[in-house]
């Protein structure tokens, strides 16, 4: 029974959509101001990740990593508008790859079970 | 506080600190360019102390297991004790060639060293006048007989005072490298794009040159700015080349209007997008001053080129720095 990151196509499928997913957040005047003069390759490195984990696939990031990462912003004022706002990124991304309903719906649970420490909010 | 050990001292860390940083407070000229954990130059190994992910980020599995490390990607999150990378080899050679391009630029050619391999774009370290050392991108192709780069001189730099002042035809110069992705590896028939200020045109030139010794058919087309047209070098060859391949295009750009109707003025990352505002399959290069790349690399990203095909050398051009 192959996994949903086989299913979606593995890292083929994640280097397909980082680069419309990232493009769509950097193009979101809501939060494309977070990535102001931040090095590309690095932050495009974490979307990667990002998508990775997101598809279910193999990942080095731990809870802490997310919630560590964004630590700062939070303070700055991230919210959950700015969650939704990426969130729906993610969803318009999986639709322009046409990537199945049911398995779009899986990826989307995952990342939204990422709030709370995305948010500084889990315990 | 944890401690970074280098060459026999410990040296104390501040908060939220890198071992990079914290070397280079305490006065350890450590080689560095580009800060960003991509250009390798700052590689050393570790000792002893946990290295992060992150600061072994794209290096190969039997230098992850040596210990090899970017420290300035490595925060110091517990003592450190760290040693000099000694595999990058060093070689040994002189300059055969070296003439003023412009009133401050300085264009010198090196023998090419037996064993020195490399792509046009890549850049090397020059450290003969260690613990100075800078780096400087190669223009010209391998298989000639001498490597091309181009120099800008500042008034209180280093190295520049060797170049301006000591160095002549037979003086040593040794180096490290090569270093950097901007090089030319694309299918022939792909668009290209190349975005510069100041002596960013060396890499750039370098890989336009590569790229039509290769038979490169489709469109190349550089965006060269410069603060004003005095900054600018090898003006009027580049315009020349154009003239003689419709395939190229130069377009020389100065930060306020110049009376000269060659030069456009504004950003050459605007010019270049108000030339070509779609850039899906097109391979992007930029090198020059850090502001302008990151700037570059983020517009034609988001103008459609894919993050693969967006070359940027992130070795800091220091001299821009000045002109900017």
């Amino acid at each position: 029974m192959p996994t949903l990151y086989e299913q979606l196509g593995g890292a083929p499928a994640v280097n397909a959509a980082v680069d419309i997913f990232y493009r769509k957040v950097l193009s979101d005047s809501k939060i494309s101001h977070y990535f102001d003069g931040i090095d590309m390759d690095a932050q495009i490195a974490k979307q990667k990740a990002f998508l990775t984990y997101a598809f279910g696939g193999p990942n080095n990031y731990t809870g802490k990593d997310l919630g560590s990462a964004h630590a700062k912003l939070v303070e700055q004022g991230l919210n959950d508008d700015h969650f939704n706002a990426v969130a729906g990124h993610l969803s318009a991304t999986l639709t322009e790859l046409k990537v199945p309903q049911n398995l779009a719906d899986e990826v989307m649970s995952i990342a939204a079970s990422t709030r709370e420490v995305v948010l500084g909010r889990a315990a | 506080m944890p401690t970074v050990r280098f060459e026999g001292n410990t040296y104390e860390a501040a908060p939220n600190e890198t071992v990079l940083d914290t070397l280079l407070r305490s006065g350890i000229a450590a080689p560095h360019s580009c800060k960003a954990g991509a250009c390798g130059t700052c590689r050393m190994r570790a000792v002893f102390g946990n290295v992060s992910v992150g600061a072994q980020s794209g290096l190969r599995t039997t230098e992850v297991s040596e210990g090899i490390f970017h420290p300035c990607q490595q925060k110091v999150t517990g003592d450190f004790v760290v040693e000099r990378d000694k595999s990058t080899p060093t070689f040994e050679t002189k300059i055969v060639h070296k003439f003023m391009a412009s009133h401050d630029v300085v264009i010198a050619r090196l023998a090419a060293p037996e064993g020195f391999e490399f792509r046009a774009g890549q850049f090397i370290r020059v450290n003969h006048l260690a613990p100075a050392s800078r780096c400087y991108s190669i223009a010209s192709l391998p298989h000639t007989s001498s490597l091309e780069l181009h120099i800008r001189l500042l008034k209180l730099g280093v190295m520049s005072y060797w170049w301006a002042n000591e160095a002549e035809i037979g003086s040593k110069v040794s180096f490290e490298g090569p270093f950097g992705s901007c090089s030319y590896d694309l299918p022939q028939n792909q668009p290209m794009l190349l975005i510069g200020s100041g002596t960013g045109l060396a890499p750039l030139l370098g890989v336009v040159r590569d790229a039509m010794d290769s038979g490169h058919i489709a469109p190349i087309r550089i965006y060269l700015g410069g603060a004003d047209f005095e900054s600018h070098y090898l003006t009027d060859d580049l315009l020349e080349m154009a003239a003689a391949n419709p395939q190229f295009k130069f377009v020389p750009c100065t930060d306020r209007p110049v009376p000269d109707q060659r030069f456009r003025a504004g950003s050459p990352c605007q010019a270049a997008l108000n030339d070509n505002p779609k850039l899906a399959g097109w391979a992007v290069y930029t090198c020059g001053h850090p502001l302008l790349v990151q700037d570059t690399k983020k517009r034609a990203f988001l103008a459609g080129a894919k993050i693969q095909d967006i070359f940027s050398d992130p070795f800091v051009d220091q001299s821009v720095q000045r002109a900017a």
